[in-house]
C-alpha cells in the first residue's frame, strides 16, 4: 500500500514526499524507543489498543486533511461531533432505531460542515475564526438541547461495535478507520474533487478562471469534516457507553496536530492522507507515552501545541525556500 | 554604431551610481551586469520597455530590495542601503509606480510615515508634524489637499501628488520617480515639471521615468535605456533621437515580424460572438461588437478604459451585467467562468502566476485543470487519458520541459505561460480571449504567440486580444477596437490599423504629427526619421 | 482630529447606549452604584482582553491565544499572590511580564518564523493553557481582598474597573498608539508592502504588536483576578472568541489596518451586559452559550456582506 499510494503522489514536490517519509520514520523511530524502554509497547495488545484509540483521530482527520489541504481548518469539529453524538443518544432514548438515529447524527454533523462552508467560502471570513464561532454555536446549541444534561441511554450494540467491538480478531473502529482511509486515498488522488482540493489550496482564483466553482468545492471539504466527525462521535459514543459534554474536547488540536506531523502543508495545496495516517499513529504512541510518563493533561497540551509550532517552521520554511 | 558614448563633459563624480547590479527572482533575472549614473543637477530619464528592469533597479536604488551582486555609490563613496529609510538618510528617496500609501492613514500621517517628529517619550508631535506637511505642500505648491483627511479619500492624481511630497519629505539630494506622471493629468504634470525644475536648479539629482515621450522630451537632460535587464546605451537629451531610442528600447523589433495574417473572415458570415449594449456598472459602458470565427479582434487603448474588464466580463468574472451575448446566435447566461466556458469561451489570464497556474504542481495537473470533467471515468480520474491529454496539450503548445511532473514553478516564464494556453486547447472552447499574454515574455515565446494566434484563427477559432504592445494589433489583428472610458470609441479593420491611429484614438484626438509608421512586418531601418 | 475614524465605533457605542437603556427598563434597580458597578466588573476583563485582540487585527492578524493568555496570568496571579501587600506586588508585575513574554513568544515566531498568525496562536493557546494548568491545576488559589476590592470596588456611581480600564488605556494603549511603533502596526496592516518600501520593519512591528497584545491580555488576567478573587487556568477560553467579536463589532477590519480603542470597549461592554440583560428578562442560562455563538457569527457575517456585492470575482476570492 505504501508504494502505491506513493506513486500517486509522485506529482508533487520532492520534499513533500520527505514530509510523508519522515512521519513515518518518526514513528517507527518513537515506536522503538518506546518499546525499548517498556517491552509491554510491542504487545499486540497494545498495539491493537492503540489503533483502536488512533481510529478517532484518523476518522477526524479524513475530513480535517481535505480542509486544510485548501488551506483552511476546521475548529467546530468537538461541539459539532458532541452535539452529533447527543443528538443519536436522544433519539434512541426516545425510541428511534439506531440506524435512523445514526443518520440523524451523520447528516447532523454534515450539515455544521455546510454552514462552516458558508461562512468561509460564501462570506470569506477566514476559516479559523468562524469555525470557531460556529463551535461556540454548537455548544451553545448542545447545552439547550440538553439542559446540559446528556441523556442517560443504553448504548445500542452497533453503536457499541463501532466504538469497541471486533470482528475476526480486528477492532471495528480500526475497520472503519482503514475503509475511511482508503477513501480518502482515493478521493484525494484519483477523483476531480480531490484534484480541485490541491488547486484551492495552491491557487484559488487559477481553479476559478478554470471554470471550476471553487465554493463547491469548499462546500464538500468542509462537509466531509463535519461528516467525519459525526462519526467519531458515534464512534465515541460506542468506545465510552456514554454520551457526555466533554467527549470532544480532546479532539481539537490533536487531529490538526496528527495532519500537519503527517506533512500536510498549513497553508494548503500539499500533503495527503497517507501522512495524516502515521501522523493521527504518532499522536496517539505520543499520548500513551506521555499518560504512562505521569504527564498531566497539561503538559500533553504543551507538548502537541510545541510540536506544531516546530513542525510549521520547518514546513512552512520549506515552502517559502520552494518558491 | 554599437555603444552611444557617455555624453556630457562634466567632470565631477556621479551623484548616484550604480555598478555591475545583478538580480534576479525566482529563476528569472531582473538585472545583469546594470550600470547606472546620474549627476547633481540633472534630470536622468529611464527607458526601457515592460520588464527592462527598470523598477527593479529603482528597488535597489532606494534600498527596498538589496542587489545581489554590484555596488552602489553615492558621490563617489560606495554604501549600503540595508533599507528605504537608510536609504533616505543617505539622500535617495523614490516615488513608487505602485503607490506605496496607506489608504486608511491621513495625508500627513503618510508623508512622514515612519520618519515622524517625536517628542521625549517617544510621542509623536501631531502638530509639527502637521506643520511640516503643510509646509512641504507650500513648498511643492499643492494647495487643494488637506492634510488631515483620509488617503482613501483622494482621488489617484491626488494621491500620486501625495507620493511624490512622501519622497521630497526626505529632503533627497537624489530623487526617484518611477512612473509618477501616469495619473496626473496635464496641470498636473506641469506642475510636477517646475517642481522637478526648481529641485534639479537647487543641485538634486533626478532619475525619472515615464513611458510619455512627449513628458520625456520635455524634462530630460539625459537619457539611459534599458534593455532586459541591462544598460544599453546613454544619450544626451540634445543628440535625442526618438527613432534609435525606440530602436534600442525594443531591440527585439528588428527581429520581430508576424506571421501571416489568415484571410479576414467575410463580414457576411454569421458572427461566433454578438455582443450588444454590455455594461457593468462603472467598468463597462454599452459595449457592442460581433466576432466572426477566424477572426482576431484586438482590444486597445491607453491603460485602465475597460479593456481588461471588457474580457474578465466576457468570461463571466464580473457579476451583474447588463446588455446581451449571443454565441452562435444563441443567447448565453453569464455571470461565471463555468457558464462562459460551457459556451466555448477561454481566457488566458494577465497575470498566470497570480491567476493563471498552480505553480507548486505538475505541468500534466495544470494542463488537465480545466478538462477533467471530461477525464473522468465512474467518478476515477482515467489516468492514461490524462496523461495523453497533457501530452498533446505539451506537444501542441511545444513546451520545452523534461517531464510533464515538473512543477511549473521550475519552467521559465514562456513556458508557463504557454501551459496556461495548453490547458484550453482541451476544453474546445472556440472563442479565446486573450489578456495582454506577451507582457513579460521573451523574444522567442512571443513569436511562438503570435504563430499559435495565427493558427488559432486558421481553424476557425475567434479570438479576442487585449495587448499593450501595439505592434502586435497591428500584426496580428483583422480589426482593433479602441476603448476609451469604459466605451468603445472607434474600430479600426484592416489597413486603417496603424500604431498611430491606435495611439490617436486611444488618445480621442486626430493627430498626424508623427511620421507614417513603418509597416511593422517590414523592418525599421535605423533611426532616420 | 480625524472624525472618520471614529464612526467605525458608531454601532457599538449607540448599541451599548441602546442597550443600558433597555437595561434599566427590565430592571430598574441597575442604576444603582452596585448595579453600575457589577455591570463594569463584568464587561472589563473582556474590553481589556478586547485591547490585546485588537493591536493583534490592527496588523492584520488574529490572536486566538488572547484567551489563554488571559487564563495563564490569572492563573499566575492568583496563585502566587499571597497576602503580604509587597509580595503581591511583586506578582502583579511578574504576572504582567509572564502575559507578556507570552505575547513576546507570539510574535517572535510569527514574525521572525513567517508563519501565519492563526496557526501559531492556536498552538500557543495550547502551550499556554497547559503552562497554566502546570502553575494551577485546580481552580482556587489565594486573592488579597484589598487587591480585589482595589479593583472591582466602586466610589459612589464610579467603578473601580472603569478607573482601571481608562488607566491601562491612558498609561499603555493611547501611548503606544502615539508612538512610531502605533503607527506603524496601523501602516502594516493597512499596506503591507507600502508600509516596507516606507522604511517600516513588518517584522519588528509584527513582534512588538504580539508583545504588546500579552501585556494587555495580562490586564484582563490580573482584573479577573480580582473579580473572581481566584485563578483557574482556563477561564480565558470564552475571551479568545469574544474578543475577536468585540473587536469585528467594535469597527475594526480583521485584515487590519482600521479600528480605534473606544469601539472594541463599548461592544466587550456591550457582549457582556447583553447576557445580564438576558438574564434579567427570564432567559433561560442555557441559551447564554448559544445566543453568544450566534452573536459572534452574525457579527462577522455583517461585516463581510460586501463581498457578496463587489463585481469583480477576483476581488470577492482575494482576501
Amino acid at each position: 500500500m505504501n508504494t502505491s499510494a506513493r506513486k500517486r503522489t509522485t506529482a508533487l514536490p520532492a520534499w513533500l514526499l520527505q514530509g510523508v517519509t519522515i512521519s513515518y520514520i518518526l514513528l517507527i523511530v518513537l515506536f522503538a524507543i518506546a518499546a525499548a524502554i517498556n517491552p509491554n509497547y510491542a504487545s499486540w495488545a497494545n498495539i491493537r489498543n492503540l489503533l483502536q484509540i488512533g481510529a478517532f483521530i484518523g476518522v477526524i482527520a479524513v475530513g480535517q486533511t481535505m480542509v486544510i489541504i485548501t488551506g483552511q481548518i476546521d475548529l467546530s469539529v468537538p461541539w459539532n461531533l458532541t452535539f452529533s453524538a447527543i443528538l443519536m443518544a436522544t433519539l434512541i432514548s426516545h425510541g428511534y432505531g439506531t440506524t435512523t438515529a445514526i443518520t440523524a447524527a451523520l447528516i447532523s454533523g454534515t450539515l455544521v460542515g455546510i454552514f462552516n462552508s458558508i461562512g468561509t467560502a460564501i462570506f470569506r471570513i477566514h476559516s479559523l475564526v468562524w469555525t470557531l464561532g460556529v463551535n461556540a454555536l454548537m455548544q451553545g446549541a448542545t447545552l439547550v438541547y440538553t439542559h446540559a444534561q446528556p441523556p442517560k441511554v443504553d448504548v445500542p450494540p452497533l453503536v457499541r461495535a463501532l466504538g469497541s467491538g471486533e470482528l475476526y480478531g480486528i477492532p471495528v473502529p480500526l475497520m472503519v478507520w482503514i475503509v475511511a482511509g482508503a477513501a480518502a486515498l482515493v478521493v484525494l488522488h484519483r477523483t476531480r474533487f480531490g484534484r480541485y482540493l490541491y488547486a484551492i489550496g495552491n491557487n484559488e482564483s487559477a481553479l476559478f478562471l478554470s471554470g471550476v466553482d471553487s465554493r463547491k468545492v469548499y462546500l464538500g471539504a468542509f462537509a466531509m469534516s463535519g461528516f467525519c466527525a459525526a462519526l467519531a462521535g458515534i464512534m465515541l459514543t460506542g468506545y465510552s457507553s456514554q454520551t457526555y459534554l466533554g467527549m470532544g474536547s480532546d479532539y481539537l488540536l490533536i487531529p490538526i496536530a496528527a495532519v500537519i506531523i503527517g506533512g500536510t502543508n498549513i497553508m494548503g495545496g500539499s500533503g495527503g492522507y497517507l501522512g495524516s495516517i502515521s501522523g493521527a499513529l504518532i499522536v496517539v504512541l505520543l499520548q500513551s507515552v506521555l499518560s504512562t510518563m505521569q504527564i498531566q493533561e497539561a503538559g500533553k497540551d504543551i507538548v502537541f501545541g510545541s510540536i506544531i509550532i516546530v513542525l510549521l517552521l520547518l514546513y512552512g520554511r520549506q515552502k517559502l525556500s520552494n518558491h | 554604431m554599437a555603444e552611444l558614448s557617455v555624453a556630457g563633459t562634466s567632470s565631477d563624480t556621479p551623484a548616484l551610481e550604480a555598478r555591475g547590479i545583478r538580480k534576479q527572482f525566482a529563476g528569472t533575472v531582473a538585472l545583469e551586469d546594470a550600470d547606472f549614473s546620474c549627476r547633481r543637477g540633472e534630470v536622468h530619464v529611464l527607458l526601457g520597455a515592460n520588464g527592462a528592469g527598470k523598477s527593479t533597479l529603482v528597488k535597489i536604488l532606494c534600498g527596498v530590495q538589496p542587489p545581489d551582486e554590484g555596488t552602489i555609490h553615492l558621490d563617489g563613496e560606495e554604501v549600503t542601503m540595508t533599507d528605504p529609510i537608510r536609504a533616505a538618510e543617505l539622500g535617495v528617496a523614490a516615488v513608487f509606480q505602485e503607490l506605496s500609501l496607506c489608504p486608511h492613514l491621513t495625508v500627513a500621517e503618510n508623508i512622514m510615515l515612519a520618519h515622524e517628529p517625536t517628542g521625549p517619550v517617544g510621542q509623536i508631535r501631531s502638530r509639527q508634524l502637521r506643520r511640516r506637511v503643510s509646509d512641504l505642500f507650500e513648498q511643492v505648491g499643492i494647495d487643494h489637499i488637506k492634510p488631515d483627511i483620509l488617503v482613501a479619500r483622494l482621488t489617484l492624481a491626488d494621491q500620486q501628488l501625495v507620493e511624490i511630497a512622501k519622497a521630497l519629505s526626505h529632503e533627497p539630494r537624489t530623487l526617484i520617480v518611477d512612473e509618477g506622471t501616469s495619473a496626473l493629468g496635464r496641470e498636473e504634470v506641469r506642475r510636477l515639471f517646475d517642481l522637478l525644475g526648481r529641485l534639479r536648479s537647487q543641485g538634486t539629482a533626478i532619475i525619472f521615468i515615464s513611458h510619455r515621450m512627449a513628458e520625456v522630451r520635455e524634462i530630460a537632460d539625459r537619457l539611459t535605456v534599458f534593455r532586459n535587464g541591462t544598460n544599453v546605451g546613454t544619450v544626451d537629451a540634445a543628440d535625442m533621437d526618438e527613432g534609435y531610442l525606440v530602436e534600442l528600447m525594443l531591440g527585439e523589433r528588428i527581429e520581430k515580424s508576424f506571421p501571416e495574417r489568415a484571410p479576414r473572415p467575410s463580414s457576411a458570415d454569421e458572427p461566433l460572438l454578438d455582443v450588444t449594449h454590455l455594461g457593468a456598472g462603472d467598468l463597462l459602458d454599452d459595449i457592442s461588437f460581433q466576432l466572426r470565427a477566424g477572426e482576431v479582434l484586438g482590444v486597445a487603448g491607453l491603460e485602465g478604459q475597460g479593456q481588461g474588464d471588457l474580457l474578465l466580463a466576457l468570461f463571466g468574472m464580473v457579476r451583474r451585467l447588463s446588455g446581451e451575448i449571443r454565441v452562435r446566435g444563441e443567447r448565453v447566461r453569464m455571470g461565471s467562468p463555468w457558464k462562459a466556458i460551457r459556451a466555448g469561451f477561454a481566457f488566458i489570464p494577465e497575470d498566470r502566476k497570480t491567476q493563471g497556474l498552480l505553480q507548486p504542481q505538475s505541468l500534466r495537473e495544470n494542463i488537465v485543470l480545466a478538462s477533467l470533467g471530461a477525464l473522468t471515468r465512474h467518478g476515477l480520474i482515467d489516468r492514461s487519458r490524462e496523461r495523453r491529454t497533457a501530452e498533446s496539450g505539451m506537444q501542441r503548445m511545444q513546451i520545452k520541459a523534461a517531464s510533464m511532473e515538473l512543477p511549473v514553478a521550475a519552467l521559465s516564464g514562456g513556458n508557463q505561460q504557454k501551459v496556461v494556453i495548453a490547458k484550453w486547447l482541451e476544453t474546445g472552447g472556440d472563442i479565446f480571449l486573450f489578456y495582454d499574454p506577451t507582457r513579460g515574455v521573451d523574444v522567442g515565446t512571443k513569436r511562438a504567440f503570435y504563430e499559435l494566434i495565427g493558427e488559432l484563427a486558421r481553424d476557425g477559432k475567434a479570438v479576442l486580444l487585449y495587448s499593450t504592445e501595439l505592434s502586435e494589433l497591428v500584426g496580428l489583428c483583422h480589426r482593433v477596437m479602441v476603448m476609451n472610458d469604459r466605451r468603445v470609441v472607434e474600430t479600426l479593420a484592416d489597413n486603417a490599423i496603424t500604431e498611430n491611429a491606435i495611439l490617436a484614438a486611444s488618445l480621442g484626438v486626430r493627430e498626424r504629427q508623427v511620421p507614417e509608421a513603418d509597416a511593422p512586418t517590414t523592418q525599421t531601418a535605423g533611426g532616420a526619421s | 482630529m480625524i472624525f472618520e475614524r471614529y464612526y467605525s465605533s458608531l454601532t457599538a457605542v449607540v448599541g451599548l447606549i441602546l442597550l443600558g437603556i433597555l437595561f434599566v427598563y427590565i430592571q430598574p434597580l441597575i442604576l444603582s452604584p452596585f448595579g453600575v458597578t457589577l455591570s463594569a466588573n463584568q464587561g472589563t476583563a473582556l474590553a481589556l482582553a478586547a485591547l490585546a485582540q485588537l493591536v493583534v487585527v490592527l496588523t492584520g492578524g488574529v490572536d486566538l491565544s488572547v484567551g489563554a493568555m488571559v487564563g495563564l496570568t490569572n492563573a499566575i496571579a492568583a496563585t502566587y499572590m499571597g497576602t503580604h501587600p509587597g509580595i503581591a506586588t511583586a506578582v502583579l508585575i511578574g504576572t504582567l511580564a509572564a502575559g507578556t513574554l507570552a505575547g513576546f513568544l507570539n510574535g517572535l515566531v510569527v514574525a521572525y518564523g513567517r508563519l501565519q498568525p492563526i496557526i501559531v496562536t492556536l498552538a500557543t493557546l495550547y502551550i499556554y493553557t497547559g503552562v497554566g494548568l502546570v502553575v494551577r491545576p485546580q481552580p482556587g488559589g489565594l486573592v488579597p481582598s484589598g487587591f480585589a476590592s482595589a479593583l472591582t470596588g466602586s466610589w459612589g456611581y464610579l467603578p473601580y474597573a472603569l478607573v482601571f480600564l481608562l488607566a491601562v488605556v491612558g498609561l499603555a494603549w493611547i501611548p503606544l498608539m502615539r508612538s512610531r511603533l502605533g503607527r506603524a502596526i496601523h501602516a502594516i496592516g493597512d499596506n503591507r508592502n507600502g508600509a516596507r518600501v516606507s522604511g517600516i520593519s513588518v517584522a519588528r512591528t509584527e513582534l512588538w504588536a504580539y508583545t504588546a497584545s500579552g501585556f494587555f491580555a495580562a490586564c484582563a488576567g490580573i482584573f479577573l483576578t480580582a473579580q473572581t478573587t481566584s485563578g483557574d487556568a482556563t477561564i480565558g477560553t470564552s475571551y479568545t472568541l469574544n474578543s475577536v467579536a468585540a473587536v469585528v463589532f467594535g469597527g475594526a477590519v480583521l485584515g487590519g489596518g482600521r479600528g480605534i480603542a473606544l469601539g472594541p470597549i463599548c461592544a466587550a461592554y456591550f457582549l457582556s451586559l447583553l447576557i445580564s440583560v438576558l438574564f434579567a428578562s427570564g432567559v433561560s442560562p442555557f441559551y447564554q452559550n448559544l445566543l453568544q455563538g450566534a452573536i459572534l457569527v452574525i457579527v462577522l457575517a455583517l461585516a463581510n456582506v460586501w463581498r457578496l456585492r463587489t463585481r469583480h470575482w477576483l476581488n470577492v476570492m482575494s482576501n
